[in-house]
């Protein structure tokens, strides 16, 4: 009995010696200061997603400025054969760019243009979650997301 | 008077509604004990089942990558498997003690089981976690919980050992149930934790409340069980 209490204890003393040691030389190092600190932000799961929709109001169109929808001139080249002389007009291609929407400015200022969705993210309860691992989103969204490869492994 | 035979009449119609009424809390009894045993038995056959993929030695897991900076340490890595492992073994060998049949019909198990019991958290699991609570995430008080965890399941468990070594099983039993609440603090830990990310808490917040309440909740409930079962509740803080 006594030399499993001075084993015990001695363990026991030994490793809050060392382990005070070795967090003197660790907790020096910023590494460690933000080994813990999430990146995600702390506020509930609740995503936006911003949807520029127009609107179409009658009463302020004339008032306010309106963005013209412009687009390039299309270029007609004269192509001449040199055999028949004929000159004949192609119309090349349209070059695809992105085109400019109207948008009405003053609704955009009062942000009824943008309509904020809540998405509210359904946290997945899985039997998984009950193990050491922390319950951060990006660590459950990655084991949730090596789940289904690791079953098309085993099937294959 | 009555005669005889109405007063016999009488005294077994009363041993009839005694009895009924002792197999009732009887029933009542094993009905609690069956809440209590079979969630703890599941939840922690769950935790072990959940520990088994880190023997793989992968890194490819989230509790590794977030202390990366720590597993570069070989010594901290050590103490890491050797914690989990202990804690496995202490979470299977426990379930087996607290079962009466194995006590009635095998001895010798419950023996063998609680001296494995005894070395692990003794030489392995205590030790190994006084180490990692100085690296625990929080502030200074989550550490100082955890370093006072692994004190607190050290001594509980030295003492239940020596109360049977001086053959006062009472005094066993009760030592023993405040080593098994420092041992289930992983299981509760994880349940509050689980909760409180089901309700939308942020994670450092829920990580350092889930600790505290898993961890003064166990030795609050055991005080309760053994205030509950103990005729003079000071006298279970003495070993002889």
């Amino acid at each position: 009995m006594k030399s499993i209490l001075y084993v015990g204890a001695t363990l026991m003393i030994s490793a809050s010696i060392y382990g005070f040691v070795d967090y003197r030389k660790t907790s020096r190092s910023k590494e460690f200061k933000k080994m813990y600190d999430s990146k995600e932000e702390t506020s509930p799961v609740v995503t936006t997603e911003k949807t520029n929709t127009v609107v179409i109001k009658p009463e302020t169109v004339s008032k306010e400025k309106m963005v013209v929808i412009k687009k390039q001139p299309v270029e007609t080249k004269e192509v001449v054969e040199k055999n028949s002389g004929k000159k004949e007009t192609v119309a090349p291609v349209e070059k695809i760019e992105p085109e400019t929407t109207a948008v009405n400015t003053s609704l955009k200022n009062n942000g009824a243009a943008e309509t904020d969705k809540p998405v509210k993210t359904k946290k997945v309860l899985s039997y998984k979650l009950f193990s050491r691992a922390p319950l951060e989103e990006k660590y459950i969204n990655k084991e949730l997301k090596s789940e289904p490869k690791k079953t098309e492994n085993k099937e294959q | 008077m009555k005669s005889l035979q109405e007063e016999h009449l009488n005294y077994q119609t009363s041993c009839m509604q005694n009895s009924r009424i002792f197999t009732l809390q009887k029933s009542v009894q094993v009905l609690f004990q069956m809440l209590f045993w079979v969630p703890v038995a599941g939840l922690s056959l769950l935790l072990v089942y959940n520990t088994l993929p880190y023997f793989s030695f992968s890194k490819d897991f989230s509790f590794i990558e977030e202390r990366s900076l720590l597993f570069k340490s070989s010594f901290y890595t050590a103490c890491f498997y050797t914690h989990i492992f202990a804690g496995s073994v202490c979470i299977i060998t426990a379930l087996i003690q607290f079962s009466r049949y194995i006590l009635k019909k095998s001895k010798p198990i419950h023996r063998w089981s609680g001296k494995l019991y005894v070395a692990v958290v003794l030489f392995l699991g205590a030790p190994t976690g006084l180490f990692m609570s100085f690296f625990a995430k929080g502030s200074f008080w989550e550490r100082s919980l955890f370093m006072f965890m692994a004190s607190f399941w050290f001594i509980t468990t030295l003492k239940g050992l020596s109360a049977i070594h001086k053959k006062n099983v009472i005094g066993h039993k009760i030592w023993m149930m405040r080593s098994y609440a420092m041992a289930m603090t992983a299981v509760t830990f994880r349940v509050y934790h689980i909760v409180f990310y089901l309700m939308n808490w942020g994670h450092l917040e829920n990580y350092e409340l889930s600790l505290w309440i898993s961890v003064i909740g166990n030795m609050f409930f055991a005080e309760w069980i053994i205030y509950r079962q103990s005729k003079n509740y000071l006298k279970s803080f003495a070993t002889t």
